[in-house]
């Protein structure tokens, strides 16, 4: 199959929300690896599974459904690290549990034997529908408006909180805002990636930009390289051999990553 | 002490963490200008008092001022400039210029939604002509030793023109001679900008040839008086409980 008839046999939706996806991961992933919060992507990627399942039994858009659910888990996160009741890795653990948890219970009682568990957890990008790409992008355009609205902030607060916050910086909501829109980008990136693989497409580019040691910006626009990238090839190559496409993506990225690790400084 | 205007005033501040009390009745004043080096063994609340004035925590009784504010107002628009030891741990694998390290320090005055504009470049030129770091501008901050390491973050903080500067053992790991330049900054910044300056650390004998004041803390403040004043076996004994040994150091130029 060339890539003309791919894209003319119905594809095109999923080019078109891997690419929004593949922007935006690494968009929010550079501040969640520099701030060494990467786990949160996991948590509510996790989380985003009791969403599914809501979905599953009301009806209601998986995307939707993931995107409420994640959006209450990543606000409870960062307010239980803010009033420090619980270390912040413990508090991520809890809702990666609790969610799995929830999520587990709701689909034992939706007994549906239609549900493809598997597509939820790896990704099953070939089946989107159009609706849901006009979801994906409007979502997508709103994370990507925030991020260049608030990148100054969130560099700032990336480097050091805590100086952030003295400078007089409204750290506390910047927080906030910066957590739901991991959330939107969890919500997003299900049909994609998956949920067990969503926290990879947001981490290995953005961990793989930084071995080359350059400006803050610059790491940002090679990570984005490398996402897009590992997104196409991987669209193309798991169409070609009929494989998981969330797993395939991954493992473009992985292969950018252990490359980069090849450079060497002085 | 000088006329000049309170820049920091404690009055009658406690903080208790559960059962433990870490700052018991602290009242002091800094007046605009003045270099303060805070001093006093672990646990006795030299860093919870500057979190204090940074607004990042609330004491439990009494307050604290800056300019006759309340911290959380007084430091909005980059009136305090913060320089604490953490950074540099990070600042090895963090990714970003030293040019965009400094500039994230200009970022609070600037305000949500709005782009640098060529006074906020200047300022930031100017702050790190003044460390003396214009040449390593487009370094990548990883790439620096600890001192040159310091030197940014102070450019850093001065990017925002702040009128008082707050600097909680921002020594640590840093050569002898990095030292004594980052001292000699110092004294400059205090001189030519007037600058007030709350320097916190446990190396007394150098705080006390910077500084122009020493606050001395344990929980309560012991002593608050000129620098010249403070040094002795005695004082040493009473800040770390136990022999203390002069030793006098020998500046390397």
């Amino acid at each position: 199959m060339t890539l003309l008839s791919w894209l003319s046999t119905g594809s095109l939706p999923a080019y078109e929300a891997g690419i929004i996806v593949g922007i935006i991961a690494p968009l929010l992933g550079i501040f969640l690896v520099t701030r060494r919060y990467s786990y949160l992507a996991d948590t509510l990627a996790h989380v985003s599974l009791a969403g599914a399942a809501i979905s599953l039994i009301t009806g209601m858009s998986l995307i939707l459904s993931a995107l409420c659910v994640s959006i209450l888990a990543a606000v409870s996160v960062e307010e239980i690290r803010y009033r420090r009741r619980v270390f912040g890795e413990s508090a991520l653990v809890i809702f990666l549990s609790g969610g799995l948890a929830v999520a587990a219970v709701l689909l034992s009682l939706a007994e549906k034997n239609d549900f493809d568990l598997e597509s939820l957890l790896f990704g099953n990008i070939e089946n989107i529908n159009s609706g849901e790409v006009a979801i994906i992008v409007m979502l997508g355009a709103v994370v990507l408006a925030t991020v260049i609205l608030l990148f100054k902030e969130l560099v700032s607060i990336s480097l050091d909180e805590e100086m952030a916050e003295a400078g007089g910086l409204p750290v506390r909501i910047l927080n906030l805002v910066f957590v739901i829109l991991a959330a939107i980008m969890v919500s997003v990136s299900i049909r994609v990636v998956g949920v067990l693989l969503i926290g990879a497409l947001m981490v290995i580019p953005v961990s793989a930009a930084i071995q080359l040691r350059t400006g803050f910006k610059k790491t940002l626009f090679i990570a984005i390289g490398i996402s897009l990238f590992s997104v196409v090839t991987g669209l193309l190559v798991s169409d070609f051999l009929a494989i998981s496409s969330g797993g395939t993506i991954v493992l473009v990225a992985l292969g950018i990553f252990l490359l980069s690790l090849l450079i060497k400084h002085e | 002490m000088s006329q000049n205007p309170i820049a920091i005033e404690a009055d009658h501040v406690s903080f208790r963490f559960g059962p433990r009390t870490v700052l018991d009745n602290v009242s002091a004043a800094v007046p605009e200008g003045e270099y303060v080096g805070i001093v006093g063994p672990n646990g006795g609340g030299k860093t919870t008092l500057l979190r204090i004035i940074l607004g990042l925590i609330v004491p439990t009784s009494g307050k604290i001022l800056v300019f006759g504010k309340d911290p959380k107002i007084a430091r909005r628009g980059g009136t305090i400039g913060y320089v604490s030891q953490k950074m540099s741990e990070k600042g090895f694998v963090f990714p970003a210029t030293v040019g965009e390290i400094v500039r994230s320090g200009r970022t609070p005055r600037i305000g949500i939604g709005k782009r640098f504009s060529g006074i906020d470049i200047s300022a930031c030129d100017w702050a790190l002509e003044l460390v003396g770091a214009s040449d390593m501008k487009s370094r990548i901050f990883g790439s620096l030793s600890g001192g040159e390491q310091q030197k940014v973050l102070i450019a850093k903080a001065l990017a925002r023109e702040p009128r008082i500067l707050i600097l909680d053992e921002p020594t640590t790991g840093v050569d002898t001679l990095s030292q004594e330049q980052f001292f000699g900054l110092l004294r400059k910044l205090n001189k030519e900008l007037n600058l007030t300056i709350l320097f916190v650390t446990h190396d007394v004998e150098t705080i006390t040839r910077q500084a122009g004041f020493i606050l001395e803390l344990n929980q309560k403040i012991l002593c608050h008086c000129a620098a010249h004043e403070f040094l002795s076996e005695e004082t040493l004994n009473r800040l770390y409980g136990g022999e203390a040994e002069m030793r006098h150091h020998h500046m390397h130029k």
